[in-house]
């Protein structure tokens, strides 16, 4: 039972959500781009390692 | 004891717990050790309480707990990775969604409620770290440098698989990174699985046997699968992959690509194999040399940091070192997910104002990575004497000569001494020695002693004194990290087998320590100094008195599949289940003609599954 109801969820709202998202901006970035020099996602200035959260 | 700070990782694999005392490591284990299931990913309760234990302390005393990656920060991940699969990826949904759902999302409450349910005192407040935070703060601040690059390097955390830090004193910044799916040690895992070996584990089997192939499919594999930029970054083409939208790592693409179906596991090593572990190595190895001169030009350090599973790649760092890029590299010795623990840990250390005291020696912090648990003699004559089993009780240089002679007589020695090891390796804490100037140790200790593949190189440990004799080796490698060639005056003339290939080049003989010289004339070399392990350091002084050759084969001390031992009672079994001769414990020699039958477990190696 929780196999069908999760087959329904991913093809209800999964496969559209992921189809509409796709259009927008592939959630994976999978596009090569020759015209770049680099694949680095750079990180901003000043935001240092330790940047943890303290849960409780 | 100061600021006593608990690093966990957990439920992935390699569970690992550590404890830090104001930013210096005190004691550190896998669970696979005490559970004796490897790479065990359930909460390492065991390890926990094994560090408690060795501090003398309870949760009371611990300021706080650190986790080693981001659960809400990876969910968010699948949910892209199912939302860019659509519309294939549906068994991976229904398969992975429900743990998520019911726990792995909550993964703090649940680590807290595992540790409250140790009984072991209240538990202090838990700090997340991210899964890359994690590796470099275990890459930098144990490292001897003031300062340096630090770069990691692995399958995936949360989202990063690749990131480039810079660490300056007791700070450690992060300056750019790579992203799922576009990960190196995919890539490699994926290879891994294509050749039949497990994921997350046979890495290390992919690399061995790398040299006995051609790397007639690394052109391949930069023209269809990598986009490899000049400095380093690059893209997979996920159409080749599987991991992304299903539980495999490859499918049709990459079969078709590479002529046919993967190798089914424990089945018959081919040409093809051997041809493609030594191209996606040398792809790998083309991409952490990119990476790493540009680590040196962004942050202009001389020094550089290595954490994550691929900075076990020992090749690869053997390749970095030999290209100079960096004066000196230093490598976590747990750079897989069990030093997340470690790392977790020393971040929150760090965050709170730690000073890397140990800076002030030029010795790293990890005290030989020997953070382990460790038995007493008197603990080690307790269950020899409980059991009946009989011994010789010797002084160290006792040991040390007697252990020498046998070895040069060609025994092999099971070395159970100190803290045992944390991280993957053997390091002379809990090892097998053999001597590396018999032809047929390899395949003596491959097939009689490990019971594992024939193709399976051996370490050498040397004194690191003597290194330079031995290898061409331009600085330490306390924790066989570093892959180096063996020195040309080691090297004998191979006469015969230059139209050999494959497995059949194990059979020539290639320098003077044959049994851990390579097919390629490399070695991966453990340099042994006379601070951290002075037993072992010890036993390879009276091997080079006795026979002038200051190297021994060193390999962990297990069998296949099973993971490393660690009390004296587990060593004793290993010992008398396999071919091993004599074995050292503590002070106590046992010799195997001595020994009552054997007949505990005659079905033993059904029970340990195969790597």
């Amino acid at each position: 039972m929780r196999n069908f109801l999760l087959a329904v969820v991913y093809l209800l709202v999964v496969v559209p959500a992921g189809f509409v998202a796709r259009l927008v901006r592939d959630p994976l970035d999978r596009a090569v781009r020759p015209e770049q020099d680099s694949y680095w996602h750079y990180t901003p200035v000043g935001r240092a390692a330790v940047t943890g959260s303290v849960t409780r | 004891m100061t600021d006593l700070v608990l690093g966990i990782s957990a439920y992935y694999h390699d569970s690992a717990a550590a404890l830090v005392d104001g930013g210096r490591p005190i004691a550190a284990a896998q669970e696979e050790r005490f559970t004796r299931r490897r790479h065990d990913r359930s909460f390492p309760a065991r390890a926990v309480q094994y560090c408690l234990r060795a501090a003398g302390v309870t949760l009371d005393d611990v300021t706080a707990v650190a986790y080693y990656e981001d659960a809400s920060l990876k969910f968010r991940r699948v949910l892209a990775t199912y939302l860019g699969a659509v519309p294939r990826g549906r068994q991976s949904f229904q398969a992975t969604l429900p743990p998520w759902l019911s726990w792995k999302l909550r993964t703090p409450r649940q680590v807290e409620r595992e540790l409250a349910a140790l009984g072991l005192g209240t538990v202090p407040p838990i700090s997340v770290r991210k899964h890359h935070e994690s590796h470099a703060a275990s890459a930098f601040f144990p490292s001897p440098y003031e300062s340096a690059a630090v770069l990691c390097i692995d399958g995936v955390g949360e989202w990063a698989t690749t990131t480039l830090w810079h660490g300056r004193g007791d700070r450690l910044d992060q300056l750019a990174e790579l992203r799922f799916p576009h990960s190196l040690g995919l890539l490699y895992s994926a290879f891994t699985y294509f050749c039949g070996f497990k994921v997350d584990s046979g890495e290390y089997k992919l690399m061995g046997l790398a040299p006995y192939g051609r790397p007639r499919f690394a052109d391949r594999i930069r023209e269809k699968l990598i986009d490899l930029k000049p400095d380093g970054t690059f893209k997979l083409d996920m159409r080749y992959f599987e991991y992304h939208r299903g539980q495999v790592m490859t499918g049709r693409g990459f079969e078709r690509l590479f002529d046919g179906p993967r190798r089914s596991p424990e089945g018959a090593l081919t040409e093809r194999e051997f041809d493609l572990a030594a191209s996606v190595q040398q792809v790998t190895e083309e991409v952490m040399l990119r990476l790493a001169a540009t680590a040196r030009e962004l942050t202009g350090e001389r020094r550089l940091c290595l954490a994550g599973g691929v900075a076990l790649n020992c090749v690869g760092n053997g390749k970095l070192a030999e290209a100079g890029v960096f004066d000196e590299i230093w490598i976590q010795p747990a750079a897989g997910d069990a030093g997340g623990a470690l790392g977790a840990a020393l971040a929150v250390t760090a965050e709170r104002g730690a000073r890397r005291e140990h800076l002030a020696t030029g010795r790293d912090a990890m005290a030989g990575s020997l953070l382990g648990p460790a038995y007493s003699d008197a603990e080690i004559g307790a269950y020899l004497d409980g059991h009946a089993i009989p011994y010789r009780r010797m002084e160290r240089d006792e040991l040390s000569r007697t252990v020498a002679e046998k070895l040069a007589d060609g025994a092999i020695v099971g070395w159970h001494q100190g803290r045992m090891e944390f991280g993957p390796r053997a390091l002379g804490a809990r090892s097998i020695l053999g001597d590396p100037r018999n032809p047929d140790m390899q395949s003596t200790m491959n097939l009689k002693i490990k019971f594992r593949e024939s193709f399976r190189p051996f370490a050498p440990a040397v004194l690191a004194e003597h290194a330079k004799d031995y290898f061409e080796i331009n600085q330490e490698s306390p924790y066989m990290l570093l892959v180096a060639g063996v020195a040309d005056q080691h090297r004998l003339e191979v006469r015969s087998g230059g139209e050999r290939t494959g497995l059949d080049l194990l059979k020539v003989r290639r320098s003077t320590i044959p049994a851990v010289t390579h097919v390629d004339h490399s070695a991966r070399v453990q340099t042994v100094g006379p601070d951290v392990n002075p037993a072992f350091h010890a036993l390879l002084g009276a091997f080079k008195e006795h026979t002038g050759c200051p190297v021994l084969v060193n390999t962990s001390f297990n069998v296949r599949g099973e993971p490393i031992v660690n009390t004296p009672a587990e060593a004793y079994t290993c010992f008398m289940r396999t071919n091993v001769d004599y074995l050292v414990i503590g002070s106590f020699l046992l010799d195997k003609a001595e020994q009552p039958p054997w007949t505990a477990d005659d079905n033993w190696r059904t029970e340990i599954p195969l790597d």
